[in-house]
Formats: structure tokens, C-alpha cells, sequence
């Protein structure tokens, strides 16, 4: 089995066209997907709480879509050496919130393109990537964030990082703000390059190895940092460890 | 313990410390007073051999060798030990990572959870610390106090033998500052052939932990030593800080 699904009876999954999966979500639900079985992955969250959790390490690109109708979505997402992501989402209702951790860790080229869509007022979206490229690995974050006229009162949030551990130039974030409407908040950070001088000196000022505070500080920065629980976040790092360094 | 013989130390360019001598035997407890921006802190970072910091001349020799080759872990593994000034928070890491990463550094092997997480409770405890901080990033949404306690906690749990405490009670309550005294005072009694370096601008902290010696920092080097009486000093002219440097070198009388 490579999904899991909590919740009950009032959530309803379909398959179409072989490959994409409708999965309609009524209930406070917890989702792990393990394997990248379908090209699209179509979320309709109707006032409940979703907390997706994404382990991909495959080879095809995939595209994921989120629509709100109402609720609170919380969507991790760690990559291994994967082929390009897509993900779309849309806050169709008031109090409509997203917040998405995307973990990338890249061997080779790889492409995000990130968009989301505040359709109403009072929705709030909170973007985070965090890539480390090591080998042949460059990363793309393209992250765009629409806020049309009359969308009062939103929260729109990005923030993105890459730790380059290799020697390439391609690493690139392009964060997009299309705002019209004044009346929200808006913000977004952006950074390539090394880990910071001062957080190695104080994990190594404690006996650390440089080696061995890199891989706490890629730790932190890829699974710290998912909104999942104690257990999951124990797995992972051991995944990282033991397979994935 | 430690001799810092003859340092000079660039930061930037600027000369900060200047043929600096400091001797500190086992046991021992110095306590360093000076101004802001005269290089104590610096004194600390170089010990601990911060890259920002260049040393051009003198050595630092660590139980009877120099240590000026060894990179920070290596010092650190050496058991020497720097509570920051400014602990940094970082986003991600747990303390229970990476205070177990340390530990497994230093022992040089894989330490045992259960006699880590009986340590880490029983520290935690001594320090009245919430439980839940073991799992949560380092110093992330910490309290001035918390940060400082949380430095506390990581000597108790590394067991280092020379200890710098740099401003260890600034920004930390009276409640707090009481903690933190007690467990120095303890980790003094269970470690004491333990050394410290313990710079403040105050005598709260030396209620708690008595020092044998008290030195003034000025112009890159130690230009008063004294005991107990010169901290006061100092204290009771802190609104006029500068002036009482100034007096303490040249010998005169402080006026009260
Ligand atoms: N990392 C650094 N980069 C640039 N200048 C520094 C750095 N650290 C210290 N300095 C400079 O060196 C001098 C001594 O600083 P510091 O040792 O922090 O003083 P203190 O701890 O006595 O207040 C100051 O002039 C300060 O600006
Ligand atoms: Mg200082």
C-alpha cells in the first residue's frame, strides 16, 4: 500500500482518465502518499482541515491541484531527485488557507512551478521552499501569488531558499506578486547560496564536525521544518541518512 | 588550564586585541569588566577560534599545548566551552539533535538514548525549563532568559573544563539570573578542577559564583587586575562607566 488515508465516509475518491485522482475532502484528514502513481493529483477541500504529506522520489513530472472551499490545507511536499513539480492552488472561499512546505533536495535539473490564487477575501497562503542541490543539481522555484481587485484582507507569504552544495549558477527563484487589491499583506524573501557562517560556528563550537553540522542544518532546513508530526519527522531524517545523502 | 600569551587579533582589518597575556589555572574562576566594543567578546570567539578573527601574533596554549591549529569542533572536543553572547536560533534543528549529534562527537560513538534523555531531563529540570523545548528548534522563539538557560543547559550536558560565559546575565530576570548562578555553582562542586572566563558588566551573577580574579579590559589589553572589590567598583559607577576604567588604570580613588 502506498497511500494512506484517515478520515471517513463523507471523503470520496475518483480516478479519471487513468491519470488523475479527485480526492473530496469533508472531513479533517491526514494524507501520506508514498508513490507517484497518477500525472495529477486534484484536492477539493470543502470546510475541513487537510494536512498532505508527499514523499516523491519519481521519475515523471506531476502535477498537483488544490481547491478550497473554506478550510485549512496544510501540504508538505519532500523531493528527492524528482522530475518537475506544478502545483496550483485556489482559495475559492473566505478564510481559505494554505500553507504549503515544499523540501527539495536536487541532484539534478529541477522545475517548481508554484501558483496561487486568492479568489476571495480573507484567504491567507504561506510558501515555503527550501531546496539543497549537490552533484548535477540546480533547482527552479517559480512562485507566483494573485491577488485580484476586491480580495480585501488577505495574507500572501513567500519564502524561498536553495543551499547550493555544488558549483552551479542555475539556481533561481523568481517570486511573482500580482497584487490589485491595497488592503492586504504581502511579503517575500528570497536566498541562494551557503549556509550561514555563524549558525555553523555554533553547532560546531558544541564539538560538531563541519560535516556532521551541514547534514543537522540540511535536516533542519528539508524535514525540520514540515508541518508533520514527531514520528514522521524522525522517519525522514533517518530516510535522509541513510538513503538519500 | 589556559595561557593566552602575547595576542594580537585583527577583526576586519581593525586591531582589537593587542599583545594580550592572560594565565588561568585549574580551578580557577577570572571575570573580565570593560566597556562595549573593547574586544571581550572577541577574546571569547578567538579562543574558540572564530574565522572572523585573525590571529597575527602570540599563542594560546590549552593544558600545556598550542591550540591555535585546531579548528572550533576540535577545541571544543577538547573541552573547552563558549555560552554566546547572542545564542542564534535556528529554524529546523531540535535540541534533542543536536545536542545528541554533539555528544555522539565528543564520546566519538553513538551515545546511548535512554542515559541522553535521563541527562537532558535532569538538566532541564535543574534549569526549570519546559519539557517540551527538548523537541522544539534551538533558541527558536526563546526568551532572552530561555537562550541563556538553554547555553547553561548545553555546558551541563557537553561537560567542557574551561568555560567562557560571555554576558551570560544580560537580557536574563532576577529569577532566572538566580538559576543560572545556582547551576554554575553546582556544575563548579561536580567539576572542580573546572575553569571559567566570565565576562559581565555587573556583580549579580558574582553573588552566585565568586571570582579569584577580576581584570579591565581597555585598548586591546588587561589594564587592572583586582579581586572581588574591583567589580564592585565598577558596578557602582556604571552610569559613568568610561571614568572609573579610566581611574581603575591610573590607580586613583573612585569616588562613591
Ligand atoms: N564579526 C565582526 N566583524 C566586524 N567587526 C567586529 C566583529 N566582531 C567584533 N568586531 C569589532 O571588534 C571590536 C570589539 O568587539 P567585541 O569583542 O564584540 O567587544 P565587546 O565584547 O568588548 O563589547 C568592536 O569594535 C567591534 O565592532
Ligand atoms: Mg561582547
Amino acid at each position: 500500500m502506498n497511500r494512506i488515508l484517515i478520515g471517513n465516509s463523507n471523503n470520496k475518491i475518483g480516478v479519471i482518465k487513468q491519470d488523475t485522482i479527485i480526492i473530496d475532502i469533508k472531513e479533517n484528514t491526514n494524507i501520506l502518499i508514498k508513490d507517484i502513481l497518477f500525472k495529477k493529483y486534484l484536492f477539493n477541500v470543502y470546510d475541513a482541515k487537510l494536512n498532505v504529506l508527499i514523499v516523491n522520489e519519481n521519475k515523471r513530472d506531476v502535477n498537483y491541484e488544490i481547491n478550497i472551499y473554506k478550510g485549512n490545507v496544510s501540504f508538505n511536499n519532500l523531493s528527492y531527485n524528482s522530475s518537475d513539480v506544478k502545483l496550483d492552488i485556489n482559495l475559492n472561499k473566505e478564510n481559505s488557507n494554505i500553507l504549503v512546505y515544499n523540501s527539495v533536495i536536487s541532484k539534478k535539473k529541477q522545475k517548481y512551478e508554484i501558483s496561487i490564487n486568492h479568489n476571495k477575501k480573507l484567504t491567507n497562503s504561506n510558501i515555503y521552499n527550501n531546496g539543497v542541490t549537490k552533484e548535477d543539481g540546480s533547482i527552479l522555484f517559480n512562485v507566483s501569488s494573485f491577488v485580484p481587485k476586491k480580495s480585501k484582507d488577505c495574507v500572501v507569504n513567500q519564502n524561498s531558499k536553495i543551499i547550493t552544495l555544488n558549483d552551479t549558477n542555475d539556481n533561481e527563484i523568481n517570486p511573482i506578486l500580482l497584487i490589485d487589491e491595497f488592503e492586504c499583506e504581502a511579503k517575500h524573501a528570497a536566498f541562494i547560496g551557503n549556509f550561514n557562517q555563524n549558525e555553523l560556528f555554533y553547532l560546531m563550537s558544541r564539538g560538531l564536525s563541519k560535516q556532521d553540522a551541514m547534514n543537522l542544518l540540511i535536516n533542519g532546513l528539508l524535514i525540520g521544518t514540515l508541518d508533520v508530526c514527531f514520528n514522521e519527522k524522525e522517519n525522514l531524517k533517518k530516510k535522509l541518512n541513510d538513503d538519500w545523502r | 588550564m589556559l595561557e593566552i600569551k602575547d595576542l594580537s587579533v585583527k577583526v576586519e582589518n581593525k586591531l582589537v586585541l593587542d599583545k594580550f597575556n592572560l594565565t588561568i589555572n585549574d580551578g580557577e574562576t577570572h571575570v573580565i569588566m570593560g566597556p562595549n566594543g573593547v574586544g571581550k567578546s572577541t577574546l571569547t570567539k578567538v579562543i574558540m577560534a572564530d574565522s572572523n578573527y585573525k590571529v597575527i601574533n602570540g599563542d594560546i596554549i590549552y593544558n600545556g599545548k598550542s591550540i591555535l591549529k585546531l579548528k572550533t569542533d576540535e577545541r571544543a572536543r577538547l573541552g573547552i566551552f563558549l555560552a554566546m553572547q547572542n545564542p542564534l536560533e535556528i529554524d529546523g534543528v531540535t535540541n534533542s539533535d543536536f545536542l545528541r549529534t554533539a555528544l555522539s562527537s565528543k564520546e566519538k560513538k553513538n551515545i546511548n538514548l535512554y542515559s541522553f534523555i535521563k541527562k537532558i531531563d535532569k538538566a532541564k529540570e535543574d534549569l526549570k525549563m519546559p519539557d517540551e523545548m527538548v523537541h522544539r528548534s534551538v533558541n527558536k522563539g526563546f526568551s532572552g532568559g530561555e537562550k541563556k538557560k538553554n547555553e547553561i543547559l548545553q555546558m551541563k550536558m557537553l561537560e567542557p573544563e574551561f568555560i567562557m560565559l560571555d554576558e551570560i546575565d544580560s537580557g536574563v530576570d532576577v529569577d532566572a539570573l538566580k538559576i543560572v548562578g545556582d547551576n554554575i555553582n553546582m556544575y563548579k562542586k561536580d567539576h572542580p578542577s573546572s575553569s571559567y572566563l566570565i565576562i559581565t558588566h555587573y556583580t549579580h551573577l558574582l553573588k552566585y559564583v565568586k571570582p579569584d580574579l577580576v581584570h579591565v579590559v581597555k585598548d586591546g589589553k588587561i589594564v587592572k587586575t583586582g579581586d572581588y572589590n574591583l567589580a564592585t567598583k565598577i558596578e557602582n559607577n556604571g552610569f559613568n562607566f568610561e571614568k572609573v576604567v579610566i581611574e581603575a588604570i591610573d590607580g586613583s580613588e573612585v569616588s562613591e
